[in-house]
């Protein structure tokens, strides 16, 4: 069983397979807004422990798949090779994992999150929005209405 | 206001896109209704917040299916051979999270398989389309301009609404309160209407400060559900699970006489009723049938349809900024097919509709791409998403009976047996959604898309849209329900939900003909209720 930093580094290695950023890829990703929190939060969410099982079954799929080695050490390429083991995976439940967590990863970056204090309240504005250029939700799109009748 | 008699004329379970109409023409009839629905009542101005993940993510959000308490987890679900499913609960149902695109069905699907014709359908279309009321928007966001200039360009020809029976474009049909005026500021009552804000999935509460009968989209917790309280011959109950329905024998049949269900705090509890309406969806209505243990015909859970959407979007060389203007302004209709709409979608919507397909495909097609996009291909999309159109594909899938709702044994939320889901596409569903996906591919190269960045979602299947599995039909052996929407089987006992229809209505969205059948039959439990 690894340590919590371990499952932390896992998680976030799998993150990366979805949402990479420096050294894989040049602008800002799910390393960089340590997505592992906000998957970890959700994957004891749905079942308590899965926080831990998860990482663990990525490293045995990733020993038995590359001579031993964990799932942080692999490249983008190998470790999407584990997920699409795992899509194909007997156990329906197991089949699923590589959908949650291509969800949590994408929320994790380009969902509010990353603007949201910890009650929630929008304080600055998400990394996601900055990515996409999205101006945020609003209360009317004034160009789009019609013009008053004089 | 509670219903004075302790039993009331007709118990609605579901408060959702249906069962919130069946309760405003049952009460404006003079009948005593009592609805049970599963979530609560929203109020939009203080809940409703326009983040996407806050309001619909299937874990923790506002629309999400579980527990009240949003503290535990949702609901257990299992499925196969489909992807999210989507159940909201709430006064309002699936209408909160609909884009409120109200077209009426295609006149030959429903000549083709339903029990009764179209024009039996048409007054009741017109009388829906004027209760929420449903408008065609005036003034095109410029993703929906896009559109149109890439269906002519390709030779897509207008059509006029609303009984479609040809191909073409046309504008969109919205459940959603005319365009309002630029005032200084945005609030009401100066602006009253649609604000054009862009976030009807995510759950309206525009115009700011407007009131809830007032809110630019339609949902049915805005609209049908304030004038069946209007009437004081209605009562919600909100926050209550109904998990049985209890029959009894009568004169050699079956009739359903009460439901029982949990409230919040776990207590349970039975209401009789003379009549009993089902509307809780294609999922959780034969699943309450099946845990009632009612009598399946074979045709219980079965024929499943979802009109299997995809996702096709392409890059532009200037800003497209999809999220503006009511979510679809502008469609295209394929009788025989489906159809195709513009959609509108914030970052994380985009995100999720466009990367979460199969293994990625080089151009089989009139696409760059096709399936998953992960890693720097999904960062450079989303980089590219203000000058992103997407278009939404419906296909007109087959029902087959393994597509279908079932109970999952071993798997149980806190109120029943667990649903299962499953979803199989024939080869003719295949076809026509290849080929839908081909035409929204053409019309995005036509508005002048680069070629090189059409990329094909194949998206899994979802429940955004879903019909069938308690189909309606004049054959007890072949059907669950009567045209009346009365169960075959069970005397007293109505389903009014998207669960009776005998196919996707040819792939436009449903919720509009759904209504327009639960105020059919309304007036029909009216007449058997006062004879």
């Amino acid at each position: 069983m690894s340590s919590p930093e371990e499952n932390a580094l896992t998680l976030r290695a799998a993150a990366e397979v979805f949402v990479p950023g420096p050294p894989h890829d040049p602008t800002p990703g799910a390393a960089d807004v340590h997505a592992e929190l906000f998957i970890s939060h959700y994957l004891d969410f749905l079942i308590p422990g899965l926080a831990q099982g998860l990482p663990d079954l990525l490293n045995e799929l990733s020993g038995t798949t590359f001579e031993g080695r964990s799932f942080v050490d692999l490249s983008l390429e190998e470790r999407t090779k584990i997920f699409d083991l795992l899509s194909t995976h007997d156990v329906e439940q197991l089949r699923e994992l590589p959908l949650v967590l291509g969800v949590l990863s994408c929320a994790a970056v380009y969902g509010e999150w990353t603007g949201q204090d910890a009650d929630g309240a929008l304080t600055r504005r998400p990394l996601g929005w900055q990515l996409t250029g999205f101006d945020g939700p609003s209360r009317g799109r004034r160009k789009l209405l019609r013009r008053p009748e004089r | 206001m509670a219903v004075k008699s302790n039993m009331p004329d007709v118990l609605i379970v579901g408060a959702g896109g249906t069962g919130a109409v069946m309760a405003k023409e049952l009460a404006e009839a003079g009948l005593g209704v009592v609805v049970l629905e599963a979530g609560p009542w929203h109020d939009p101005q203080r809940e409703f917040n326009g983040l996407e993940w806050d309001m619909f993510n299937p874990f923790d959000s506002l629309f999400r299916w579980g527990p009240l308490d949003r503290t535990k987890a949702p609901y257990p679900r299992v499925r196969d051979g489909i992807g999210l499913l989507f159940q909201t609960p709430g006064v309002g149902g699936n209408t909160l999270h609909y884009g409120a695109n109200c077209p009426r069905a295609y006149i030959d699907a429903i000549e083709s398989d339903w029990p009764f014709r179209y024009r039996d359908l048409v007054p009741y279309y017109y009388k829906v389309e004027e209760t929420l009321p449903v408008a065609v928007p005036e003034v095109a966001a410029t993703k929906d301009e896009l559109f149109i200039k890439g269906c002519e360009a390709i030779g897509i020809g207008h059509v006029a609404g609303p009984d479609i029976r040809t191909s073409g474009w046309r504008m969109q049909p919205n459940a959603i309160l005319p365009i309002a005026e630029d005032t200084d500021p945005l609030v009401y009552p100066a602006t009253d209407g649609c604000t054009q804000c862009g976030e009807c999935i995510v759950g309206c509460r525009n115009p700011e400060g407007t009131p809830l009968e007032r809110t630019a989209k339609r949902s049915t917790n805005v609209s049908y559900a304030p004038l069946a309280l209007k009437t004081k011959h209605c009562e919600f109950r909100t926050g209550v699970f109904v998990t049985e329905v209890v029959t009894e024998e009568h004169e050699g049949t079956l009739r359903a006489r009460a439901v029982r269900y949990r409230e919040a705090d776990g207590t349970l509890k039975e209401q009789d009723a003379s009549i009993i309406i089902l509307a809780c969806g294609p999922i959780e209505t034969p699943r309450l049938w099946l845990s009632s243990g009612l009598p399946d015909n074979g045709h219980v859970g079965k024929y499943f349809t979802t009109h299997w959407f995809d996702y096709i979007s392409g890059v532009f060389s200037s800003e497209v900024n999809m999220y503006e203007g009511q979510t679809s302004m502008v469609r295209a209709e394929f009788p025989g097919y489906g159809f195709f709409e513009s959609q509108g979608a914030g970052p994380l919507t985009f995100a999720l509709a466009t990367s979460m397909g199969p293994r990625a495909v080089m151009g089989e097609g009139p696409w760059a791409l096709s399936g998953r996009t992960w890693g720097s291909a999904l960062k450079r999309r989303m980089e590219a998403y203000r000058r992103t159109l997407m278009l939404v594909v419906c296909v007109d899938d087959d029902g087959l009976p393994e597509s279908s709702v079932s109970l999952a044994p071993g798997v149980s939320d806190e109120n029943n047996t667990a649903p299962m889901v499953r979803y199989r596409a024939s080869n003719q569903t295949h076809r026509k959604r290849d080929w839908l996906s081909r035409r929204a591919a053409e019309v995005l190269i036509g508005a002048g898309a680069d070629p090189d960045s059409i990329h094909r979602a194949d998206a899994a299947p979802s429940t955004v849209h879903q019909h069938g599995t308690m189909r309606m039909g004049t054959d007890p052996s072949t059907s669950v329900v009567s045209p009346t929407g009365e169960a075959h089987a069970v005397q007293h006992l109505f389903i009014c939900d998207t669960s009776i229809f005998p196919n996707g209505i040819g792939g436009p969205n449903p919720t509009l003909t759904a209504q327009a059948v639960a105020t059919m039959m309304a007036d029909g439990i009216v007449r058997y209720l006062s004879s």
